[in-house]
């Protein structure tokens, strides 16, 4: 199944279409950054999300998440990073220019505000793409659909300000390079059930809105 | 003479044969023993003379000794031949050979043969020696009895043989030396030859050339070298002549013993040669041949038939094609000679491989051909050879590109945004496709986000090529079973007709439509209602503040008619401020008119109420009355005229006629006012009777075992009914406000009574038993709040109903009173009258009927005041009305001056002309009166719009039946086999209600700006019952179907009223819904740039141009990606 998505992804390219190991499960790589936040929070989140893919698409996904620090080689190896926390963000000169190149290359960021990282992810992720300017994405963006609808947008799983959830894109060269999500905090949402004692319906919510990030990536959206 | 025995003649021939042979064979040994003698003499000779060059004085030495010796062995070898015995003719030579031949036989015989030989050849002086004759036949006869007879042994041949060799050899090793040192031996022979001639003896160096003669092709680089052995010169000359022409020489530099010469190419033959000093080398030739050339290439474009693009031939031998993929390409040549063969090399361009394909064209003298199709882009080039093995040099390479046909755009023109579906349950549509060679298939897909179903499509069009399509329709969701809050995501798809490499497709982005709840309507109609009411309250304050700015000017005018700097001024400003505040009112006639679209759209009110703020909107529209225009442009003129009269008679006319747009403002106002109050009513009974219908699908849900269901909406169902009880509370403080105190207390009596029913607590109780499993219980509590729910409903109904009853009795009542005042006032002026006819000039009663003519005008004013305070309030009572009463008093004035004046005449007409108008005002508000005490469907409107509605619900029905009829190629309307009889079926069926609709567009006259052209529908539906009859059914039908269903709906959307709670049932989310935000502006700029190209590409340019067009679209498109 894995394999007949990585090769019908119509729109893959760059360096993860063509070199990928299409046969290995599919892994999420989380970013280990600079700066003190907890670039380590939401222990159970991946590993539930890719089981849940894996339940609900038959994708091949692995059991546990990946650890990548922006500088190791083996970023490149990662379609799909993702970082989350509460805490400020820093990026060194190195690693603005190493991340500016594998977004070039095709990679993928899903960000998560797990409340508190937003204006230092903001302020770092800049550097990384000075052209760009978040956009909030149309409710009919296919991210929003690509396997569970979600004709409002992002689900709202925790409270934070009581703004509403908010997906925010980056695009780079007219492709969406790091879906963020704000005030929203899927990460949360794909825990354990017993860790933050969400109502079922909240955490299906997270979970359907990660796959669909996920799916939409790995079937080549843009 | 006697004969000869023939053997002895026999034996006399061999001997003699014998002789001659041998002869032969040492005359052929000797000449090649001489002549190879004669070649190494002359060799000797001349390497003697190469290597001594010996001076003209004794050279002479060298030709002489070489004939001596070429004489003295020619004498040697003469010597020889000619004294040897056996070889001359005669006895002795016979004598020998007979011998020879003893020697090969037997003892016996050559005994015999010895004997014979001793007879023949007596030792001298023997004086018995037979006759010569006899002696000859004895050995003959000797001879002949001879056993070998095989003369060949005989013959002496090795001797022969070895002269031979001897003198072939010494000819080969002479020859091998003149070829391989030709250079130094023929100038010495030359000498030897003419030994008296004087050569240089200084020059001792030879030079040659490399080649010496050959050939080339035409045009095509030669080198000649030069070789100088010897002590040559450091320089020499390279001459050659081309073609007969001149002879050219070109200096060369020999330093090193070797110089090249370079030439381009030469058109035709040459000679040439090398000079250096007084040495030259011999001239030689080289041939030029022309290789074979393409001198003419030609080709023919076939695009694929989908394309629809014409046969296009290629200009002459420009070979660059640029083509579809599939495209078959002619390819033909003509070369300069006649052809073996020619070979077509195809080299497709795809990424790094360039595999290359070989074709054998077909060849006909000079001339060969090929065809191929292209599928990717290549290059190629044609190989060519002559019949004489010469092929062609470096062949020219041509590229053949292949055009990309792109991928077709769709897009959704209209709605620009997601929306929110009307009550009409339609949605407009346009959409948009383009593709640069047709378009051969658009659909609609869309899903129910909310129930997460499958995707489903609409065909919009299909079978059709166009390249640019753009499609209005009507899309019915009415037959969808969608629920309020429902979510319906929609996209365009469309395919184009590439059916070389597949049709392609293309997606539109995707919208939403969304059908609202019904606390979205009532917040959105609020929210409406609320900027109206504000904009409203703020132009009359302006109007107001303005109204006293003009009263003052006015004031001043008439005190001192001089218009200075400073009063110009403020007239000035005055109006602007009036400009501007028309703009206002025109605004708010704009905000009220979305404010009635919205009521109307979403069927919030009832058919009364909505027709009051319709009327409300359309006496907003003519709130800057023409009358106030013109007023305000007549001022402007008076002031430009700088006549303080003009102006002062302006600002009179200004400030009545803005004195009246005051009036509107303030009765807009009030009207507004008095509507929101029924509009609210409307409101908190459609909350109720909602309710009550979700109370009933949650009976249907217990009823049905969905517990889970229930209990949701239960949930659902409390807060809406604490959100009535707030409603009814509002509403009930909004009345006291107004001062309806008998509304107020109604509403505080009913939210009493709501509170008693504890209608939560009830469905608290249901939900409860849910839990516990005790449907029965349930079901009773569930039961007994849908009734208190229906209770409610009723109530609020009548509330409202009564409410506006009951101002349209006060309504009625004061327009009765106004009534009976002015027949009272009437009959006043009446008697008035008839004492004024028999009035004589010197009548003491003129003051007494002045004073009753003044009581009569009073109360005339009375009236007039009070009907302007009751045009507020309705829209019945327009200001207008006042009209007629305000003649009245100005001919009541006209009569009072008469009276005063003693004009019995005077006052008399004018009393006639006042109590006419008196009793047109009369006549009016009856008709008025007679107007709302009737119902509102004493007009017939109601029950035309009941017919209407039934006529659409037809239509849709046959509508719903032509778009499921089958369609023929895939979906595209046509003429329908097999499906004559329903199709006629239908068509009678349209044709009655064709009929019908004519019929009521007659019944119709007097409402039809209401209605509108309804006999325009009855038109529209002739044209499609004959569609139907022709069997056609065209898209043309369709969208003519849909136009039918659009127009009735239109005309009926007010009798579809009580429909609204059917299709809304309420199903509210958890997550509070927010209207996406707007696309992403990359993606529409760039779609937007997209489609510039694709009508670029569709403007028919060259290929070159079409190249040119799409770099700089791809330069925009990068720029857009930068940004």
């Amino acid at each position: 199944m894995l394999l007949t998505l990585w090769l019908s992804a119509p729109k893959a390219t760059g360096l993860f279409a063509a070199d990928a190991p299409v046969e290995d499960p599919v892994v999420i790589a989380r970013v280990k950054y600079g700066g003190g936040g907890d670039w380590y929070s939401n222990p159970s989140s991946i590993p539930n999300l890719l089981g849940f893919i894996r339940q609900e698409t038959g994708i091949k996904t692995a059991d546990a998440e990946a650890v990548v620090e922006l500088t190791n080689p083996k970023l490149f190896q990662y379609p799909i990073i993702y970082m989350n926390g509460h805490g400020n963000i820093s990026f060194t000169a190195r690693e603005v220019e190493i991340l500016n190149s594998y977004f070039a290359a095709g990679g993928f960021l899903i960000a998560d505000d797990n409340y508190g990282m937003d204006a230092s992810f903001r302020r770092e992720i800049k550097r990384v793409l000075p052209g760009s300017d978040f956009v909030e994405l149309p409710f009919s963006h296919p991210v929003y659909s690509s396997l569970f609808p979600f004709p409002y947008g992002l689900p709202k799983i925790h409270e934070h300000d009581g703004k509403p959830a908010q997906g925010f894109g980056l695009f780079l060269d007219g492709k969406l390079v790091v879906f963020y999500s704000y005030q929203c905090d899927l990460g949360d949402g794909w825990e354990d059930p017993d860790v933050h004692s969400d109502p079922p319906e909240k955490r299906l919510a997270a979970l359907r809105m990660g796959a669909n990030i996920v799916y939409w990536r790995l079937r080549g959206g843009q | 003479m006697t004969e000869r025995d023939p053997k002895l003649i026999q034996a006399e021939r061999l001997l003699e044969r014998l002789r001659i042979r041998q002869l032969k064979i040492t005359l052929q040994g000797s000449l090649y023993s001489w002549l190879g003698l004669l070649s190494a003499i002359w060799l000797t000779l001349g390497f003697f003379e190469s290597a001594f060059r010996l001076p003209q004085t004794i050279r002479f030495i060298l030709p002489v000794l070489g004939i001596l010796l070429s004489t003295v062995t020619a004498i040697i070898q003469y010597r020889r031949i000619v004294g040897c015995e056996s070889l001359k003719p005669g006895d002795k030579a016979r004598y020998f050979w007979a011998l020879r031949l003893g020697e090969l036989s037997s003892t016996r015989e050559s005994d015999r043969l010895l004997n014979a030989l001793q007879v023949a050849m007596p030792k001298a002086g023997h004086r018995d020696a037979p006759s010569p004759e006899l002696a000859r036949e004895s050995l003959y006869r000797a001879v002949a009895d001879l056993d070998v007879i095989d003369s060949d042994r005989a013959i002496y041949l090795d001797g022969r043989k070895k002269e031979a060799k001897f003198g072939g050899a010494l000819i080969l090793t002479s020859l091998l030396a003149l070829i391989f040192t030709p250079s130094s031996l023929l100038p010495a022979y030359q000498r030897i030859l003419h030994p008296f001639v004087s050569y240089d003896q200084t020059a001792d160096f030879s030079i040659a050339i490399e080649p010496a003669g050959g050939w080339a092709y035409r045009d095509e680089p030669v080198r000649f070298e030069v070789n100088a052995k010897g002590s040559h010169p450091a320089s020499g000359s390279f001459f050659y002549r081309l073609d007969g022409g001149d002879e050219i020489g070109l200096e060369i530099d020999i330093r090193t013993g070797r110089a090249t010469v370079d030439f381009d190419g030469f058109p035709a033959d040459i000679t040439y040669r090398a000079v250096s000093g007084k040495v030259s080398t011999d001239r030689y030739k080289f041939q030029i041949i022309p290789r074979p050339q393409i001198v003419e290439l030609g080709w023919q474009l076939n695009p694929p038939a989908y394309s629809r693009l014409p046969v296009v031939s290629g200009r002459e031998n420009v070979g660059d094609i640029e083509c579809l993929p599939g495209s078959a390409v002619e390819l033909s040549i003509t070369a300069s000679k006649k052809l073996a063969s020619a070979l077509l090399l195809m080299t497709r361009i795809s990424g790094d491989s360039s595999a290359v394909d070989t074709v054998s064209m077909d060849v006909s003298g000079n001339q060969a051909r090929v065809e191929f199709v292209v599928r990717k882009p290549l290059t190629y080039s044609i190989r060519i050879s002559d019949r004489d093995g010469h092929h062609d040099k470096d062949p020219v390479t041509y590229r053949i590109q292949t055009l990309a046909d792109e991928y077709p755009a769709v897009r959704i023109a209209y709605p620009e945004e997601d929306i929110l579906l009307g009550d009409d349950m339609l949605v407009p549509l346009r959409i948009e496709a383009d593709d640069d060679f047709g378009v051969a298939r658009l659909e609609l897909n869309y899903r129910n986000l909310n129930n997460d179903t499958d995707i489903q499509s609409w065909l919009l069009s299909s079978g059709k090529s166009t390249p640019g399509l753009s499609i209005d329709t009507l899309w019915e969701l009415g037959g969808m079973p969608l629920m309020p809050g429902d979510v319906l995501e929609y996209w365009a798809v469309v395919w184009d007709n590439d059916n070389v490499s597949g049709p392609k497709r293309g997606e539109s982005s995707r919208r939403m439509v969304r059908l609202p709840t019904f606390e979205e309507i009532i917040a959105g109609i609020e929210q409406s209602e609320a900027e109206v009411e504000f904009n409203a309250e703020k132009t009359l304050e302006a109007a107001k503040e303005l109204k006293e700015e003009v009263a003052r000017l006015v004031e001043e005018m008439r005190r001192d008619p001089n218009a200075d700097w400073e009063r110009r001024n403020q007239i000035e400003q005055a109006l602007n401020n009036q400009e501007q505040l028309s703009k206002q009112a025109d605004q708010l006639s704009r905000s009220l008119d979305e404010l009635v679209n919205k009521l109307e759209k979403h069927d919030a009110l009832t058919t009364e109420t909505l027709e009051k703020y319709m009327e409300l909107q359309k006496l907003m529209d003519e709130v800057a009355s023409p009358e106030l225009r013109d007023a305000m442009e007549k001022l402007k003129q008076a002031m430009d005229s700088e006549d303080p009269e003009k102006i002062r008679q302006a600002l009179e006319k200004f400030d009545m006629d803005r004195e009246e747009f005051l009036r509107s403002v303030e009765r807009s106002l009030a009207i507004l006012q008095q509507l929101k109050m029924e509009r609210k009513l409307d409101e908190l009974t459609k909350r109720a009777e909602e309710l009550l219908h979700a109370q009933e699908q949650v009976l249907k849900d217990i009823e049905g075992d969905r517990s889970e269901s229930a209990m949701q909406s239960l949930e659902r169902q409390k807060a809406g009914v604490e959100a009535l009880q707030q409603e009814l509370a509002e509403t009930g403080k909004m009345a006291t406000e107004n001062g309806e105190s008998a509304l107020a207390e109604d509403l505080d009596s009913l939210g009493s009574r709501m509170k008693s029913m504890s209608i939560s607590a009830q469905m608290q109780q249901t939900q409860q038993s849910l839990r516990s499993g005790n449907r029965q219980k349930a079901t009773s509590s569930g039961e007994e709040s849908a009734r208190q729910l229906a209770e409610m409903a009723s109530a609020l109904g009548k509330m409202a109903a009564d409410y506006k009853e009951q101002n349209k009795a006060e309504l009625a009542q004061k327009i009765r009173r106004l009534i009976e005042e002015l027949i009272y006032v009437s009959e006043s002026q009446e008697e008035l009258l008839d004492e004024s006819k028999i009035l004589g000039t010197q009548s003491p009663r003129y003051r007494e009927l002045a004073g009753a003519q003044q009581d009569v005008k009073q109360a005339l004013a009375g009236i007039a005041g009070r009907m302007l305070d009751l045009s507020k309030e309705t829209f019945f009572v327009t200001p207008e009305l006042g009209a007629s009463l305000g003649k009245a008093m100005q001919n009541i004035d006209r009569s009072l001056a008469g009276f005063s004046e003693r004009l019995p005449r005077s006052a008399v007409q004018p009393q006639k002309q006042a109590l006419g108008e008196i009793n047109r005002s009369a006549a009016q508000l009856l008709a008025i009166l007679g107007e709302l005490s009737g119902s509102s469907s004493s007009s017939g409107y109601e029950e035309m719009m009941e017919k209407l509605s039934q006529m659409a619900s037809q239509q849709q029905g046959l509508n719903q039946e032509s778009m499921s009829m089958p369609m023929p190629g895939g979906g595209s309307p046509g003429q329908i086999p097999g499906e004559g009889e329903s199709l006629a079926g239908m068509a009678a069926r349209q044709r009655a209600l064709q009929r019908q609709m004519e019929q009521a567009a007659e019944e119709a006259q007097g409402i039809e700006e209401m209605l509108g052209d309804l006999q325009g529908v009855a038109d529209a539906m002739g044209d499609v019952a004959k569609d139907m009859e022709n069997q056609q059914i065209v898209d043309r039908t369709r969208r003519l179907q849909q136009q039918i269903v659009s127009r009735l709906l239109d005309a009926t959307r007010a009798a579809r009223e009580e429909e609204y709670s059917k299709k809304r049932e309420s199903k509210t989310g958890e997550e509070a819904p927010r209207l996406s935000p707007p696309p992403v502006q990359l993606d529409a700029e760039r779609e937007k740039l997209r489609r510039d190209l694709m009508r670029a590409l569709q403007e028919g340019y060259t290929p070159d141009y079409r190249r040119l067009i799409r770099d700089y679209y791809d330069a925009l498109d990068r720029e857009i990606i930068k940004k």
